[in-house]
């Protein structure tokens, strides 16, 4: 267990440097999903597409971007932990994981206010009913960011190595956000495409979101064993990359 | 103490930096490693440290991590001075109060300041990190190259705060400069051909040096 004042001391610090004194970035955190939503509500009409789900088009699509937003952030911020702190991994007392926990931590929070911000304000809003099944809701947004924290850690040596994966990886991540159910729900596909979508584990995660989200939808895709089995994966060969990796050398094992 | 066990390292293109070595390093000693320009010195120092592993053997230490001095970069260029060096403090385990404060007093700067870190000079964030990790508590202080910042106005200041470090501590600098060397320590090794060998005085490990480097 990593000393709580160390993880709170190495957070703040990220506050500071990232958002600064303005409240430029903070609001910057919002933009993007609204913007995204937005931008759906506005391609949906263009295109004449109707949601398949009984509700309103931004509160669907809002439950699609959010959960991926939270797993983009979680990948690339936790990716850049270490690179964007390398000396301070030279300290005493201060270790990779130190960091990972830090980074993982600040990111869940912000994305935690920026989901219940977003949706709260749009409920409100549009005078929709609020999640058919909250606890649920939070469940899988909570698995969510542990999964983009564990391939966050996965990538996190490799990026210390080959810094260019800190800009190869956002671009890798975008095909996710048009396989990953942000657009459509697993009901509307067939089955075949179900089982090969569902191989990306954010697919059924998001979909089993509007699950619990919308009492008028039921995900056929989702299953909790498989869902915590890929979570326990992606966290196994994170660490086993950590341990094993010739060049962890100073990061890890101290 | 530091005991190197069998202790062996190299680059990642396969280069020789440390043959097996065993050695130990005694709390209180003050030893001076003369090393020449590319031959291992940061490696080594980071060794010492225990910030990395070497690749073979073992290095132990008992008591507090040590103290690597002149890590500039604990103190982020983003942030206000004061806010940096409390952060800074933090994640040195020191008190974010009264370190920072010491830290200005040593650098002769006004605690008040507004100013960002990255509007002061490298030599001016150089005095603040050495006023900062000078106070962290260890059993020893490992120097690459540099013991105190370079501002001869900090100097005497700088000396008095390492001789009062070097009562309790032990220190290891690793260095091109025999001079540097020759102020700090009593005990003195070569670092030459990946091997640390001892020598008697500062003056016989130059000559090794040279005419390791005519060979």
């Amino acid at each position: 267990m990593r000393p709580a004042n160390l993880i709170w001391a190495l957070i703040r610090r990220e506050i500071a440097t990232r958002f600064g004194s303005g409240g430029a970035a903070y609001i910057w955190a919002f933009i993007v999903p609204i913007s995204w939503v937005g931008f759906g509500i506005i391609a949906f009409t263009a295109i004449d597409r109707a949601i398949p789900i009984s509700t309103h088009p931004a509160l669907f699509l809002a439950t699609g971007i959010l959960p991926y937003v939270v797993f983009r952030q979680s990948v690339t911020y936790v990716m850049r932990s270490l690179q964007t702190n390398r000396r301070l991994i030279d300290l005493p007392g201060i270790a990779l994981f130190d960091l990972f926990i830090a980074y993982a931590l600040l990111e869940g929070l912000t994305t935690a206010l920026v989901v219940m911000l977003v949706l709260t304000g749009l409920t409100f809003w549009l005078g929709a009913t609020g999640p058919d099944a909250l606890v649920n809701v939070l469940a899988i947004f909570l698995f969510i960011w542990l999964l983009g924290s564990a391939v966050g850690l996965i990538l996190v040596i490799f990026a210390h190595r080959y810094s260019a994966l800190t800009r190869i990886v956002p671009l890798a991540l975008r095909p996710f956000f048009w396989i990953s159910g942000v657009f459509f729900v697993a009901a509307e596909l067939p089955a075949h495409w179900q089982v090969m979508l569902s191989f990306n584990p954010l697919f059924p995660a998001i979909d089993e979101l509007r699950d619990a989200y919308f009492s008028s939808y039921i995900s056929p895709v989702f299953s909790a064993e498989t869902s915590l089995l890929s979570l326990g994966l992606a966290f196994a060969l994170a660490l086993g990359i950590l341990v094993k990796l010739p060049f962890q050398n100073g990061v890890v094992a101290r | 103490m530091i005991e190197l066990s069998a202790a062996a390292t190299w680059a990642p293109n396969g280069k020789l930096l440390l043959t097996p070595t065993n050695l130990i390093f005694q709390t209180g000693e003050r030893v001076g490693i003369l090393s020449k320009t590319g031959s291992g010195k940061t490696t080594l120092a980071r060794l010492l440290a225990g910030i990395d592993l070497p690749k073979q053997g073992r290095i132990t230490r008992t008591g507090p991590a040590a103290t690597i001095l002149g890590q500039e970069n604990i103190i982020h260029s983003y942030m206000h001075i004061g806010p940096a060096l409390q952060s800074a403090a933090e994640l040195l385990g020191l008190c974010p109060i009264s370190a920072p404060l010491a830290a200005f007093y040593f650098a002769g700067m006004d605690p008040q300041t507004r100013l960002k870190v990255d509007q002061l000079s490298p030599v001016q964030k150089s005095v603040l990190a050495f006023g900062l990790s000078i106070q962290r508590p260890t059993n020893w202080l490992i120097a690459d190259d540099r013991v105190i910042p370079n501002d001869p106005s900090r100097t005497a200041l700088a000396n008095a705060l390492i001789e009062h470090r070097l009562m309790t501590a032990g220190l290891i600098v690793i260095s091109k400069n025999h001079g540097l060397l020759a102020r700090y320590c009593d005990r003195f090794y070569v670092l030459t051909s990946a091997s640390l060998m001892p020598v008697d005085d500062i003056r016989t490990g130059q000559t090794v040096l040279d005419m390791d480097r005519a060979a």
